[in-house]
């Protein structure tokens, strides 16, 4: 009726199940703010989910593979406890999630011909969870028939990007630490190895905040492009600061206000927790900003001292989080020489404490060979000089340099 | 009377100012970097963290001012003689101390009775202090490779990565510290423990008689007791 205003088909699709304009918009407001636009760019991501995600005019969601390879399965339950928008939204109204061993309602042969097709039609996303097992010809891990290896090479070759979620999959993380005996390794490394090109995102943490997937999958479905990756392929806008530098507890750590013993008055007080290890000052992640658990809180906020789970370097798997971080709660790592690991300042002050050893006793020595305070007398001929007297560097008295010379070895 | 003669020569004054700035930053280098690595005393992190990153800058510019004075000061070649020759040429291979390193080790290790003949610098010595540079160069690298604001620069963090991230390059840079701490341990002892005169005239500007040294023969020439 033309004295009636219209509504679009889309707004249909929202009544039909129940959401307001009103929050609509607000879902659109926080996933601006997600991808860095700011809030006043919320009707543009109307409009875009509006145009393509929701399917109101192409009809096809993005589809997403999700693949777990050495996983504990924590980052898709960290990524399950999404709220705004959940789980459930991004799941089933802004990606169509073809394959996940965990998400997914069915399971078997049915899945994995799922997969299949997803890939063979391409155009989709591949989230990668947990290590890359290449020990043992890749089968240490092995699913529906073939290794963890395959399945990942046949899923990447094809995909736009793969999202590498979870420090194990950005450089096998906890999985690679020593002795790695399956051969842990990230994905990016992985791929690299066997000349395939995808582009890969690394999405360090153990696990990771699941806001950082739903921020780079807003970014992939809704802007329709890469975010900006650092060296390491990491999201900049979430792994360009330390934790340090937002932390919130950064003022007692400028006051010198620092926490020495978990359960003394200065734990009570909130005070800085670097002395029990923090890795804040080296650990690229926004945790203080994001928070964790609904926004809730995170872990220096719980009262847990940062353990530096985002550091994953993806070119080296030696360079994960565990084993450049442990022991926890000390300001150092541990070195290792085999199976021994020991502290860097057993061994710094033992040496020093060596050398000083050694000075005190040859002091003595030097007392007792008639050398304090004045010296030893000089050397009348250059030992060297005694011996090759043609060659000589010195210009000696004659009888000196004779006398010398004469001597087996010079001037001993 | 076993020692040179001690002349200013040896040491003038641009280089006795120097080597003042290096011991003053040095210690207090030490002193904030121990405090950095564990709050030991709380209250004094941010004053330490601050003269930490202003004496790291303070010690590797007074390097390179020491570099730059080596080449337009003269200084004595050797010990026991006023002549002069450009301070650099004191730093390279000298006649004096030629096949010289196995008497200077023999004579710490006892072996050799009489003290060896040799420039201003003995082998060791000149080895040890040619490295000083070069490691402080690299200190000052792995420092600014910890402080923010360099090391969020891509080639830094390139080179963070390189050394096996931040945590390692903080091992290194202890690590490091305890090897300008030996070295300054070393370094004193060897240049005290046969008499404070060499610390008198690098600090003060004290002379000190003994026998002086013909750089031309390289040898001993005679004895000044610097009585007039």
């Amino acid at each position: 009726m033309d004295n009636e205003a219209t509504v679009s088909e889309f707004q249909g699709m929202l009544d039909a199940r129940g959401v307001s304009r009103r929050s609509f918009m607000k879902l659109c407001g926080t996933l601006a703010v997600m991808v860095g636009l700011g809030e006043a760019a919320a009707p543009r991501v109307a409009q875009a989910l509006e145009e393509s995600v929701i399917g109101a005019s192409q009809g096809d969601l993005y589809p997403v593979i999700w693949i777990e390879g050495a996983s504990c399965t924590g980052c898709t339950e960290a990524f399950a406890q999404l709220d705004a928008p959940d789980a459930a939204a991004v799941v089933l109204e802004m990606i169509s999630l073809n394959y996940s061993e965990t998400l997914s309602a069915a399971a078997g042969w049915s899945m994995e011909e799922a997969k299949e097709q997803t890939i063979k039609a391409g155009n989709y996303i591949l989230v990668y969870e947990g290590a890359v097992l290449h020990g043992w010809g890749g089968n240490a891990l092995r699913i529906a028939g073939k290794t963890g290896n395959e399945h990942l090479i046949e899923a990447a070759e094809h995909a736009n990007a793969v999202v590498a979620l979870g420090s194990c999959a950005v450089n096998g993380g906890w999985m690679a630490a020593h002795p790695n005996p399956a051969g842990a390794e990230g994905v990016q490394m992985f791929l690299k190895e066997q000349g395939i090109a995808t582009p890969v995102i690394n999405i360090p943490g153990c696990p990771p905040n699941p806001e950082w997937l739903c921020a780079i999958l807003i970014d992939v479905l809704l802007l329709d492009k890469l975010p900006e990756l650092n060296a390491e392929n990491k999201p900049v806008q979430i792994f360009g600061q330390t934790v340090h530098d937002n932390c919130q507890r950064r003022g007692h750590f400028e006051n010198g206000e620092f926490v020495y013993q978990f359960g003394s008055p200065e734990e009570a007080k909130g005070y800085c927790l670097y002395p029990l290890g923090c890795r804040g000052p080296q650990t690229k992640a926004n945790c203080g900003v994001v928070r964790y658990n609904h926004r809730r809180s995170w872990c220096v906020e719980a009262g847990a001292p940062c353990i530096g789970c985002c550091e994953a370097n993806p070119e080296n798997p030696g360079q994960n989080w565990v084993e450049v971080n442990t022991p926890f709660y000390k300001r150092h790592r541990d070195l290792r020489i085999g199976d021994f690991v020991v502290q860097p300042g057993t061994i710094a002050l033992g040496v020093t404490g060596i050398v000083a050893a050694a000075l005190v006793v040859h002091g003595f020595g030097m007392k007792a060979a008639g050398r304090v305070p004045k010296g030893a007398d000089f050397e009348k001929v250059r030992a060297w000089d005694a011996k090759h007297p043609d060659k000589a560097i010195g210009v000696y008295p004659k009888e000196d340099l004779e006398a010398a010379s004469k001597k087996k070895g010079g001037n001993q | 009377m076993a020692h040179l003669a001690h002349y200013r020569e040896a040491h003038p004054a641009p280089f006795r100012v120097t080597h003042w700035v290096n011991l003053i930053a040095m210690i207090l280098l030490i002193v904030t970097g121990f405090c950095i690595h564990f709050p030991f005393w709380p209250e004094f992190m941010g004053i330490a963290r601050g003269t930490h990153i202003f004496f790291g800058f303070v010690i590797f510019i007074n390097c390179l001012v020491r570099i730059v004075l080596a080449f337009t000061v003269k200084s004595a070649p050797a010990g026991g003689t006023r002549e002069l020759v450009p301070d650099y040429k004191t730093w390279l291979p000298q006649a004096d101390n030629k096949h010289q390193l196995g008497a200077w080790i023999k004579y710490y290790l006892f072996l050799k009775k009489d003290h060896p003949l040799s420039a201003k610098l003995g082998v060791p010595q000149k080895l040890s202090y040619l490295a000083i540079p070069l490691l402080l160069a690299f200190m000052f690298f792995t420092g600014l490779l910890l402080w923010p604001p360099t090391a969020n620069l891509p080639m830094f963090e390139a080179a963070i990565n390189m050394m096996g991230g931040a945590m390692s390059v903080r091992i290194i840079h202890y690590f490091m510290m305890f090897v300008f701490i030996c070295f300054t341990m070393l370094h004193a002892y060897l240049a005290n423990i046969e008499g404070l005169a060499p610390s008198k005239l690098m600090f003060f500007g004290t002379e000190h008689g003994g026998l002086t040294y013909d750089p031309e023969k390289h040898n001993i020439s005679g004895e000044d007791k610097l009585d007039h």
